[in-house]
């Protein structure tokens, strides 16, 4: 029988994040290797946990392209050594985009089930460049946006999805037009709403100092392109369409990154950290997207009923904060409807009345989201998780939201495609 | 014992004789398109090919303005998902539409296509024009 329980409840005792950047160029990050990043986040991970690699009982890495992107598999064993992870158990997962956020839900299931403490989860992606071949790992090249797009649509099914012409920004534009025709809303508005909800990104962007790739605001950026209305600039040559609907600044920027948890069964979670964060819930699922005819998704909408079911929260009432999976914007409209933090219908209007800014009534993606703090592949979800222990810590400075939120909800949605769902509350 | 057959190759075989196949459940009677090994409404596994119509509504599309390499040729083109008359839904490339009118396109969603087998190098495939 599904009991949807946790038969040992777990917490988050620790986060780590490096920054976001490209390891050939970011000043921080520059001559780096997937190694020095990983360790880099799960050190940070352990600090914050008060806590050595000693105490760590077993670990996780999520690594969604090593072949192309690091002309290698076996992650495990390449970082083990680097994070005092020698000859304990270790693996390698990925879920395409959403994977830290299913490593959350693998290092959970293994405290919840007796077997282990405390364990380790993280992930590592470098998309902006890849290995010379045959030269040890330090040595890289740059990979064009183009191919690294080519590679990773092999996360697209190869027997029938692949072969009709995969339009990526299908995952977008298909959702938009569906939720236009529901609910009336002209496409204008909806093409106003994903420059609205670029817009806040960047502003969060700005503030997150872990999202290197930008510095500058959105209206800041179009006056010095000589535009006095920033709407203007972002539906001008600046910013092409990659679709029928979807441009540029509605897409993800790819950056190079490692992000990391740590998770304890939450009766000894005080003995480590003053802070812990409770996972109370989490829900997956898998398709094909061509199987989606509607604006929301059957596949997210599963994903979320599982993890609110186990959660035990009324998403209308319960929750403070959500990070939806924009890597495309269409998510921000679609996906917060789908997952119950707008009623249907409501949330395009709510994001160009400025409510899913940090400091509005409902704040999303407080990174910067795909977008502007960049898509590092599976590294990501785990920032965003990052973000949200600290959001709830009140940890974020100048984009901290008021009050501390004591319900998160983080949404990820991984080629291919898989959703993850997680669902975290303050401890009390 | 599994009757197992190579359905992916035997899709791809159909076109070239011209037609559009997929599965039909013989317990429920749903329709899998494009074929696979198990039911998704009542999870049977005894399946028969069947003709399809090749009749369905594109209920939504975009422009692909940029594909990747073995789709250069196509580009800039659109790409659309297509509810079948027999129930499942599918995405490919739309053919015989203007790019310059796709907010009319839009407007008239969903609309009326048909299907329309397309060579390749070395296979053919399936995509969807409007009607009419
Ligand atoms: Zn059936």
């Amino acid at each position: 029988m599904l009991t949807y329980e946790l038969k040992r409840p777990v917490s988050i005792i620790g986060v780590g994040c490096t920054p976001f950047g490209n390891v050939l160029e970011t000043p921080e990050l520059k001559g780096m290797t997937e190694r020095e990043l990983f360790a880099w986040a799960a050190i940070e991970a352990m600090e914050d946990a008060g806590l050595e690699a000693s105490e760590v009982d077993a670990f996780y890495i999520a690594h969604c392209m090593p072949e192309t992107l690091s002309h290698q598999f076996s992650s495990f064993a390449m970082v083990a050594d680097w994070i005092g992870m020698r000859n304990k158990p270790g693996f390698h997962h990925e879920t395409a985009c959403s994977s830290t956020n299913t490593g959350l839900r693998h290092a959970v299931l293994d405290v919840a089930s007796g077997v282990y403490d405390v364990v380790l989860s993280g992930g590592i992606e470098t998309t902006n460049s890849h290995p010379m071949e045959g030269k040890p790992a330090h040595m890289r090249e740059p990979l064009s946006n183009a191919e690294l797009w080519y590679r990773t649509n092999y996360g697209a099914d190869q027997a029938y999805w692949y072969p009709g012409g995969m339009a990526v920004s299908a995952l977008c534009d298909f959702a938009l037009m569906g939720y236009a025709k529901k609910y009336g809303v002209s496409l204008k508005d909806i093409e106003r709403a994903l420059n609205a909800a670029s817009i806040a990104n960047r502003r969060n962007a700005v503030r997150n100092p872990l999202a290197t790739i930008t510095t500058k605001e959105l209206a800041d950026e179009a006056r010095e392109h000589g535009f006095s209305d920033v709407n203007d600039y972002m539906t001008s040559d600046f910013n092409p369409k990659l679709g029928t609907i979807m441009r540029a600044f509605h897409a993800a920027t790819v950056v190079d990154g490692a992000s990391a948890l740590i998770v304890c069964a939450t009766d000894i979670a005080k003995n480590f950290t003053d802070a812990p964060i409770d996972v109370i819930g989490f829900g997956s699922a898998v398709t094909i997207p061509y199987h989606e005819t509607e604006a929301q998704w059957e596949v997210e909408k599963s994903a979320f009923d599982q993890a609110y079911r186990m959660a035990k929260i009324n998403p209308y009432r319960d929750i403070d904060y959500m990070h939806v999976h924009d890597c495309m914007l269409n998510t921000h409209i679609t996906s917060t409807e789908t997952g119950g933090y707008f009623r249907p219908g409501t949330s395009w209007k709510a994001i160009l009345e400025g409510r899913t800014a940090f400091d509005g009534d409902k704040p999303i993606s407080t990174t910067g989201g795909r977008t502007w703090m960049g898509h590092a592949w599976s590294a990501s979800a785990g920032a965003e998780i990052a973000e949200a222990v600290r959001q709830m810590r009140g940890l974020c400075g100048d984009r901290q939201i008021d009050p501390a939120p004591e319900v998160s909800v983080i949404e990820n949605i991984g080629h291919g495609i898989h959703v993850n769902v997680s669902v975290l509350r303050a401890h009390v | 014992m599994v009757k197992m057959q190579p359905y992916v190759k035997n899709w791809y075989d159909f076109f070239e004789e011209g037609k559009v196949m997929g599965l039909k459940c013989n317990r429920c009677g749903s329709y899998e398109f494009p074929p696979v090994a198990t039911c998704h409404n009542c999870f049977g596994t005894d399946l028969s090919w069947v003709e399809m119509s090749g009749r369905g509504k594109l209920v939504a599309f975009t422009l692909n303005p940029y594909p990747d390499p073995p789709f250069a040729e196509y580009a800039p083109f659109i790409y659309g998902e297509v509810v079948l008359e027999e129930g499942p839904a599918y995405a490919t490339m739309i053919l015989g539409v203007d790019l310059d009118k796709q907010e009319e396109l839009y407007e008239r969603l969903p609309v009326d296509v048909t299907a329309v087998i397309q060579q390749r190098d070395g296979y053919k495939f399936i995509a969807f024009e409007p009607v009419g």
